[in-house]
């Protein structure tokens, strides 16, 4: 309602203000041209103040006075041609007929484009906006005495898990790091360490983190986590037997209703079929995401995919599928001069078997890729 | 509710418009002088409905009132406080909001400073801006309404095009807007002359501060955006004859060109008819650089804001207003009576080829804007026409111009005397060769046409002054004379000699930098050396910082000259939060001769860096001498003096030299 009073005022007041003069009676009548006469008589005016500054001398001075007097007089005599019109009594209804119209024109197409029932909603921070907006003000205290004082480690343990539930994952392993080396190893430390690094680096089981898991056992043989990472580790290097091992292990010695026996026991098929096994190939999630990208962002997925199983053959090679998948996908990537090396790569990595070295030639033929 | 406050004055702005294009238009043709008042305060209310339609929406931007769709779609809650504002009209509909803004304000200004214009006149030229806004108003609201609210309203925006995010580009639409929508005024003038059907002498000193006025703001504007250029898009051009730039300089040209002549028309009441048609084709470059940039015709870094839809409106509004005009134009144009007379060979004859070459140039910048669309619309053919078209058609126009410009300056009104204006400038002649001289002597090598090039820059600048050495009777003249003089000169003659010498700098700083730019690229690792043009640069490395909404690589440069440090330069790529989009943040070191200009290129492995270093000598005279031009645009403008050329008589001329007063 208070809406509707402010616009009727406004409108009111905008209306009231632009038509007064057509209401208004006795407004001086306007003499055609008399304004040209005033700016003729404010150039003569500046002419003698130009004399009496001495901008002009006396010739200048009659020859541009002249000249003006030539103008008055031109214009005088247009003017006495000109008349003022009379006004008719029609011209007095249309500022009450426009006075009428302009607020039923403005309230109709407001109705039609306006939402008067909406409110403001000016921007309020939600919880959710404001516990992040703390955390990130903690962070920044602690990373400023950090910047100064690095050799406060329990300033890095602190920040540590902080970062990891961010998802700042690799600042979060660089910070247990340094808690490590300037405290000393713990279990929890190391844990923090290897989960950190793990989930940095996607899901590969990195060499500095299996070193932490290896640690871990070493100092508390009946943690069962590290255990399983370790295992994870050798799937992921190729060495699916010996995974599979462990795996059994786990589950031998795991408690019956132990929540992870679910995970190991999928990890134990996966390794124990015959079919080509993904040691670390897209998972059905990965699939479905997948599907509802663009082009560029598959081709970005595809790629980082393709990039991990390189790195990861080329510090353990002995994987003949996995080079296989490796020159394939660069074929698809369209990138054959990456498949040619990858090619040379595996032949080089796994020379002395036999059976690797015939499926890499007929691979070769196929995609035609011999010389 | 100040939004929907702000949607619904936005409308009855619409409505007041359209009185103020009725009543006294109707008024002005029976000569009734209460319709005919209305104009004044319909043009001042109107105005101040949009003000409070646009505070409100800046209000919604700077609150972060993301129920309102515009704002949801163009800005974001942790976006600093002066890009929220910016971010106003940063998009499409806001910045056509300003647009009628700036035009209902030229309105208001003629309503409230201009009672010396006659009634009919002043309630014709107010019909004529009120045709416009209400036009551009009823497009706003049609078309591109920033009023339209969301509901259920989204928690957070989607944040502003990062590129915009830079104080220069910021800010550089509220001047062009200010220079395009300015030309309206002569517009508005130009028209109300052919409807009444007749100009007086008056006409050009009325048009004159409103000309000017568009013109200051134009030149700003268009510097700030060259400048912008210059230290964003990562390689230091600062122009690029993109379709959007010449958009802007089109009107700058046919802008110039209409001050020139209105000072014809204004002294000696000479060239009315041209100024007229020079007035209708200034605006009519404005309107169709709004229609380039608005209607999402062009596809270039600055098409931020697009839509074809409007773009058929856009160019209704054009057909209307440019073809109305120029029809009125062909139809009242013999029936006014045509001014004096005047020598070739006279003041009023070097503002002619003033003229003559501006329009043609503007022509040629038409054409070669136009040319790749028409082929694209005819035959698919997408062509685009680059920097040789224009150095080879736009340049050529400019040199006769430089080469005149201090000739003109020196002529009397009526009729002149080259003789004695050569005479006069022989010592500009002798110093512009000894500086292209000394010019070919310090550099040695280069293009030989760049020593000339400079020489021609100085000749225009030390003629400026040698005009105004001539009127003070420097070095003539005892002086204490010469002293008393200058002070008493009129305050647009030293606007005439600022924005003279400004044109003279800037040709100067465009020659130096395109004749001896230097560049250089390489990867450097931490601790790594480069160098150029007398500069070393060690790279220190580079590290992650954060700004307020994005995350940049700031990289470390120590820049040495001779062993001795001169500078640390930092120059960084940054990545925005929302939307996620990198940019790249240039470091400039400023010296006399140049620019030493560093960008951070991409990472390769290992911290090693991807580094481009430019160096462009004399760059910044450009945009100092763009600044100066405006300066004295400014200057001429407080010069509220009546002016009367005077013209010498015949016989006096073979005794005695003579000095033109203003």
């Amino acid at each position: 309602m208070l809406l509707w009073l402010i616009f009727a005022g406004l409108t009111a007041g905008a209306l009231v203000i632009a038509l007064r003069p057509a209401f208004r009676i006795g407004i001086p009548d306007d003499i055609p041209g008399s304004a040209d006469l005033a700016v003729y008589a404010e150039q003569l005016v500046d002419l003698d103040r130009q004399i009496s500054r001495g901008v002009l001398d006396d010739s200048e001075h009659a020859a541009l006075r002249h000249e003006i007097s030539r103008r008055v007089l031109r214009a005088s005599q247009r003017n006495s041609a000109l008349g003022p019109k009379t006004a008719s009594g029609f011209v007095k209804a249309i500022p009450i007929v426009v006075g009428v119209l302009v607020p039923i024109l403005s309230i109709a197409l407001y109705a039609y484009l306006g939402s008067p029932g909406i409110p403001a909603r000016p921007f309020a921070p939600t919880a959710g906006q404001i516990a992040n907006a703390s955390a990130a003000e903690l962070i920044a205290k602690v990373e400023t005495r950090l910047a100064s004082h690095p050799e406060e480690w329990r300033g890095w343990e602190a920040i540590a898990p902080i970062y990891f539930r961010q998802g700042r994952y690799s600042e979060a392993a660089s910070a247990y790091q340094r808690t490590i080396l300037l405290a000393g190893a713990t279990v929890p430390r190391l844990m923090g360490f290897a989960e950190a690094s793990v989930l940095a680096s996607d899901g590969i089981v990195s060499e500095p983190a299996r070193a932490a898991y290896e640690k871990v056992t070493a100092m508390d043989p009946n943690s069962f986590e590290p255990r399983f990472w370790l295992a994870l580790a050798k799937e992921q290097d190729g060495n699916r037997q010996a995974a599979a091992a462990d795996y059994r292990a786990l589950l031998a010695a795991a408690p019956v209703d132990a929540p992870w026996r679910t995970s190991v026991e999928q990890r134990l098929v996966a390794v124990t079929r015959t079919a080509p096994a993904t040691s670390r190939g897209p998972t059905d999630l990965d699939v479905k995401a997948a599907a509802g990208m663009t082009f560029e962002q598959r081709q970005i997925m595809i790629e980082n995919m393709v990039q991990t199983l390189a790195v990861r053959l080329k510090s353990n090679g002995n994987d003949g599928e996995g080079w296989e998948r490796l020159i394939s996908s660069y074929m698809v990537l369209k990138k054959p001069e990456m498949a040619r090396n990858a090619l040379a790569d595996a032949q080089r990595a796994m020379a002395g078997n036999a059976a690797a070295e015939a499926a890499f030639r007929a691979l070769a033929r196929r995609l035609e890729l011999e010389p | 509710m100040i939004i929907e406050l702000g949607h619904f004055a936005l409308i009855l702005a619409l409505f007041v418009g359209a009185i103020q294009i009725c009543l006294p238009a109707y008024g002005a043709d029976r000569g009734d002088p209460r319709l005919m008042h209305v104009a004044a305060p319909a043009a001042i209310v109107q105005f101040v409905l949009v003000a409070v339609s646009f505070l409100a929406l800046m209000h919604a931007f700077v609150t972060s009132d993301f129920s309102v769709e515009n704002v949801w779609a163009n800005s974001h809650s942790a976006k600093p406080m002066i890009y929220k504002i910016a971010g106003v009209w940063g998009n499409h509909e806001g910045s056509m909001l300003l647009w009628v803004l700036i035009l209902t304000l030229f309105g208001a200004a003629v309503a409230a400073y201009s009672q010396n214009l006659p009634l009919s006149f002043r309630a014709r030229v107010l019909a004529v801006q009120a045709s416009l806004s209400t036009a551009f108003l009823l497009f706003i609201l049609l078309t591109s309404n920033p009023f339209l609210r969301l509901n259920p309203s989204p928690a957070e925006g989607q944040g502003l095009n990062p590129i915009l995010q830079d104080p220069a580009l910021a800010f550089h639409p509220p001047f062009l807007y200010t220079g395009y929508v300015g030309f309206s005024m002569a517009f508005s003038f130009a028209i109300a002359a052919l409807w009444e059907g007749r100009i007086d002498a008056a006409w050009a000193r009325w048009v004159r501060p409103w000309t000017l006025l568009a013109w200051i703001a134009l030149t700003i504007g268009i510097a700030m955006g060259s400048w912008w250029a210059y230290y964003t898009l990562g390689w230091g051009g600062w122009w690029f004859w993109d379709p959007v730039e010449n958009a802007s300089f089109m009107p700058w040209l046919a802008g110039t060109a209409l001050l020139h002549s209105a000072v014809v028309m204004e002294k000696r009441e000479a060239l009315k008819i041209w100024t007229i048609l020079l007035a209708i084709l200034t605006f009519s470059l404005s309107l169709m650089g709004t229609f380039l940039v608005r209607s999402g015709i062009l596809t270039s870094v600055h098409a931020f804001a697009v839509d074809p839809k409007r773009g058929i409106v856009i160019l209704a509004i054009l057909a209307v207003f440019i073809g109305g005009a120029l029809t009125l134009y062909a139809w009242r144009a013999s029936s006014l009576k045509a001014g004096g007379l005047f020598q070739p060979i006279s003041r009023e004859g070097a503002l002619v080829l003033n003229n003559v070459l501006l329009t043609t140039a503007a022509a040629t910048v038409l054409i070669g804007t136009l040319y790749p669309l028409a082929l694209e619309a005819v035959t698919g053919a997408k062509i685009s026409v680059g920097a040789p078209y224009f150095d080879m058609t736009f340049v050529p126009l400019m040199l006769p111009l430089l080469i005149a410009l201090p000739f003109g300056a020196l002529l009397a009104w009526k009729r002149g005397d080259l003789r004695a204006a050569a005479q006069r400038l022989a010592a500009a002649f002798f110093a512009a060769l000894l500086v292209g001289g000394f010019t070919m002597a310090l550099v040695r090598r280069g293009p030989w046409l760049a020593p000339a090039a400079i020489a021609l820059g100085a000749w225009v600048v030390i003629g400026a002054c040698v005009e105004w050495g001539v009127r003070t009777k420097a070095f003539a003249a005892p002086f204490a004379e010469t002293l008393r003089r200058a002070s008493n000169l009129p305050r647009s003659a030293y606007g005439m000699l600022l924005a003279h010498a400004g044109v003279g700098i800037v040709a100067i700083g465009i020659a130096a930098t395109s004749a001896w730019r230097s560049e250089t690229v390489q990867v450097l690792v931490p601790g790594g050396t480069m160098s150029l043009a007398g500069y070393q640069l060690t790279f220190l490395g580079a590290a992650p910082a954060r700004g307020p909404n994005y995350q940049e690589t700031v990289g470390q440069f120590r820049v040495t000259r001779n062993g001795n440090i001169v500078t640390n330069l930092e120059p960084s790529k940054r990545i925005f939060d929302v939307p996620r989009q990198a940019t790249t943040q240039a470091a400039i070191l400023n010296a006399f001769s140049g620019d030493l200009y560093v960008v951070l290129g991409d990472a390769v492995e290992n911290g090693r860096f991807v580094v481009r270093v430019y160096f462009h000598p004399l760059v910044r005279l450009i945009w100092i001498g763009a600044l100066i031009m405006a300066l004295g645009g400014a200057l001429s403008m407080t010069d509220r003096r009546l002016r009367i050329g005077a013209a010498s008589a015949a016989r006096r001329r073979s005794t005695a030299p003579m000095a033109a007063a203003e």
